[in-house]
């Protein structure tokens, strides 16, 4: 068995007296697509925070790749190939969707190989994107579904090995949505890459993963495939029966 | 790019460079305070235009290159006692910045001005102490003629680094840390590492022009060096220039010190009336300073902090 990608041991994250993350384990193996599910407030975007380095965990161990990362900052993470993108999309937005995704091939990616041709350099990157025509627009003229896309680009720029997606669905159509799993997979398919994708809304989610993580209140509730997770009775009480009961069991 | 405006500057020190040969005294120091603020809108828009990290530190750099200037001047060779200048500022931006430069807006541009005081204090109550005076007649000083060129160079040195920075991935860093800093640091960019080398950089040219108008001045108090409305004049300059812009801060410098000069001797008062209308129109309405004029450009970055 080879080592995890990203290894992430009794993550806890305190913001004063609140407790964010509460000793929550994650591994992350090569070429896995993994959910991570939770109510709002449950702890997903901090734990990503965490694993992305933007967040210094309060205890708890980050190993990269076998080097222990805990307590570094961002950019360390990014150069060792841990890429992510943000719930509202964070584009550069004076730069042109082709520098944008220049930048990341100009510092994190500049660190990295591409194992990929797809991800050797700006066009072929905007082309798995589907955003080639778009290269000379500045960032704040797209639609947010098209800032969305551009900022994975900006995060494959980095030629990373695993992919932290927060929320790439919220406020898309239906279609919007179908499409982006689709791109998801494609992403683990076509690049190889590692894919941890959080989302609020459980139905666009469990069919594109193999393997969720449920969070509640900090911690991890359940952890496994998508079906078995859902007949979960302590899921079904804490995230799904919260929504269930709240639409229809009370007047 | 970096050619044509490289050009640009070297057309620019050419035309300047003439200046002491063609123009009268009066009109030759109109043109030393012109590019004392080229220097330092300049080099203050290397760093805080990018980042908008906004800087009003600048007295503070301009003031150490002073004394190191009225301190070392009688010993060592001119363009040393000028690099030295440089040098001091430099390493003070690089500690003072390691320590407050993870604070963003109002609470940076508080503590910048802040350490502005702290070192006019600072350099008092070592001069009271130690050499048991506070101002310094600086006695054997070089021609006048010298003073122009040596602060010609200092002026094309930090439109050079600007135009290099600009072309250069330390430029690109500046910007993505000016746009999104978070973002920038998830894609790779040792912000913490950049920004305090941008710092020291811009705060080199500052110093250096310290070291330089220091000699002309022949007598250097900490109230006169380290005079804070140095640093705010050129925060307004580039402003309303267009920090973002190479050639808006040069324009505003060239024109704030024709204004500043005509409209101290004609309306004392008027010239401080007239730079505080400028700034407020400028930020209302000008958000890439006279630069926006000829570029066209209409976003608002100054304000886009507070939309939605």
């Amino acid at each position: 068995m080879t080592a995890p990608l990203l290894a992430a041991r009794g993550i806890v994250v305190r913001f004063g007296g609140l407790t964010a993350v509460d000793r929550v384990d994650l591994e992350i193996e090569d070429r896995t697509l993994i959910g991570i599910i939770g109510p709002n407030g449950a702890g997903k975007t901090t734990f990503f925070n965490a694993l992305s380095g933007l967040v210094t965990p309060t205890a708890g161990r980050l190993v990269v790749g076998g080097d222990d990362l805990t307590r570094k900052p961002a950019h360390v993470f990014a150069r060792a190939g841990i890429a992510r993108t943000f719930q509202t999309p964070r584009v550069f937005a004076d730069m042109t969707v082709a520098e944008s995704v220049r930048f990341g091939l100009e510092f994190a990616g500049r660190w990295r190989r591409a194992e990929r041709a797809s991800l050797a350099g700006v066009p072929p990157i905007l082309d798995f994107l589907g955003l080639g025509e778009a290269a000379t627009l500045p960032a704040r003229a797209l639609t947010p579904a098209r800032q969305r896309l551009l900022e994975i680009g900006m995060a494959l720029a980095t030629r990373p090995r695993v992919l932290l997606l927060d929320e790439v669905g919220a406020g898309l159509t239906e279609v919007e949505v179908e499409n982006m799993a689709r791109l998801v997979r494609r992403c683990r398919d076509e690049l190889g890459l590692a894919v941890v994708w959080i989302e609020h809304a459980v139905a666009v989610l469990l069919p594109a993963v193999e393997r969720v993580i449920v969070l509640h209140q900090g911690r991890t509730l359940a952890e496994g495939a998508p079906t078995a997770v859902t007949r979960d009775p302590r899921v079904i009480e804490a995230y799904l029966g919260e929504h269930v009961g709240g639409a229809e069991g009370r007047p | 790019m970096p050619r044509r405006a490289l050009l640009a500057v070297a057309a620019g020190v050419l035309a300047a460079a003439a200046i002491p040969f063609l123009l009268d005294d009066f009109l030759v120091s109109l043109a030393l305070s012109c590019l004392m603020y080229v220097a330092l809108a300049t080099s203050w828009a290397m760093f805080s235009g990018a980042t908008r990290y906004v800087s009003l530190g600048t007295s503070a750099f301009f003031g150490l290159g002073a004394y190191v200037s009225a301190w070392s001047l009688s010993a060592l060779p001119w363009p040393v006692v000028v690099a030295g200048g440089a040098m001091v500022a430099a390493v003070f931006a690089a500690l003072a910045g390691s320590a407050i430069l993870h604070l963003r807006g109002t609470y940076f541009a508080v503590l910048t001005f802040g350490m502005s005081e702290l070192v006019r204090h600072a350099i008092t109550y070592g001069e009271k102490q130690y050499a048991g005076t506070v101002g310094r007649v600086l006695t054997t000083v070089p021609s006048n003629r010298t003073v122009y060129y040596t602060l010609l160079v200092v002026a094309a040195a930090a439109l050079t680094a600007a135009v290099l920075v600009r072309a250069s991935r330390l430029g690109l860093a500046l910007d993505g840390i000016g746009a999104d800093e978070q973002r920038a640091q998830t894609l790779g960019v040792p912000t913490r590492w950049v920004k305090v080398v941008g710092f020291a950089l811009s705060a080199s040219f500052a110093g250096a022009a310290g070291a330089t108008m220091a000699v002309r001045w022949t007598y250097v108090d900490p109230a006169a060096v380290f005079n804070p409305f140095i640093g705010l004049q050129t925060v307004l300059i580039a402003i309303v220039g267009g920090a973002m812009s190479l050639g808006g801060p040069v324009l505003a410098a060239i024109v704030f010190s024709l204004l500043a000069e005509f409209l101290r001797l004609q309306f004392p008062y008027v010239y401080l009336i007239v730079l505080g209308v400028l700034l407020i129109v400028a930020v209302l309405y000008l958000p890439h300073g006279l630069a926006g004029l000829w570029s066209g450009r209409a976003d608002v970055p100054w304000r886009r902090a507070s939309s939605p």
